[in-house]
């Protein structure tokens, strides 16, 4: 079992390292919205940490943030409808 | 005295001189309520990500200060009551924070930053340190 699970996961596994912990001049602010936009999809969703590869730590300061830009308007809850 | 930090959205369609006294005037209202302004940052008028009050854009306009708790209070009852603001938020930095020494940070700052900005002209920082002293002496 365990070895079949490890070929089939073999081509997509890529080590992902929190950016944030890799470079602590990064400081996480939720008026830095460039910044912000790179952890969150077209639509507005925050990206998740499995994907963006953010250690807990800093996913849940970045979540604070997002959504704390949400809230005065520099980011978008979600987009319309097209 | 803890650390605050308030970020603002005024309607557009306003005169620059307009925004300026708005900002200047909740900039009363925490000096009134025994509130440190350590910043004030007007970053003028933005597209917001959403419609706010059917207004696409707004002034944004960022007070940074010391205070004690009852100040925030004070300032965002201020901020509701005013029609021109369509969106407000409060956000504490720190809960022990000392004025001064953040002040004094600032000030190094812009002391770093201004040798760099005024390497071409080196007379600038004169003038400006006499406009200073000119409202003192009247």
């Amino acid at each position: 079992m365990a070895i079949n699970q490890n070929k089939r996961r073999m081509p997509f596994h890529r080590r992902k390292i929190c950016r944030f912990c890799a470079d602590s001049s990064l400081v996480i602010d939720y008026k830095d919205v460039r910044s912000l936009r790179f952890f969150t999809t077209e639509r507005g969703k925050i990206i998740p940490r499995r994907i963006s590869g953010n250690c807990a730590k800093h996913q849940r300061v970045l979540t604070v943030a997002v959504e704390r830009a949400r809230k005065i308007a520099l980011l978008p809850y979600t987009t319309a409808v097209v | 005295m803890r650390h605050y930090e308030t970020l603002f959205i005024i309607k557009p369609n306003l005169s620059d001189d307009e925004y300026k006294n708005i900002v200047q005037k909740y900039n009363g209202i925490l000096e009134k309520n025994k509130g440190v302004i350590i910043k004030t940052d007007l970053w003028g008028v933005q597209r917001l990500a959403y419609l706010v009050r059917k207004e696409e854009k707004g002034f944004y306009a960022l007070l940074d200060y010391c205070g004690l708790s009852g100040l925030t209070a004070e300032l965002e009852r201020e901020l509701k009551l005013d029609d021109r603001i369509l969106n407000y938020q409060t956000i504490k930095i720190a809960d022990k924070a000392d004025p001064a020494e953040l002040l004094r940070q600032i000030q190094e700052r812009t002391a770093k930053s201004e040798p760099a900005a005024t390497d071409e002209s080196q007379g600038q920082p004169d003038p400006s340190a006499k406009m200073k002293e000119v409202p003192h002496g009247n």
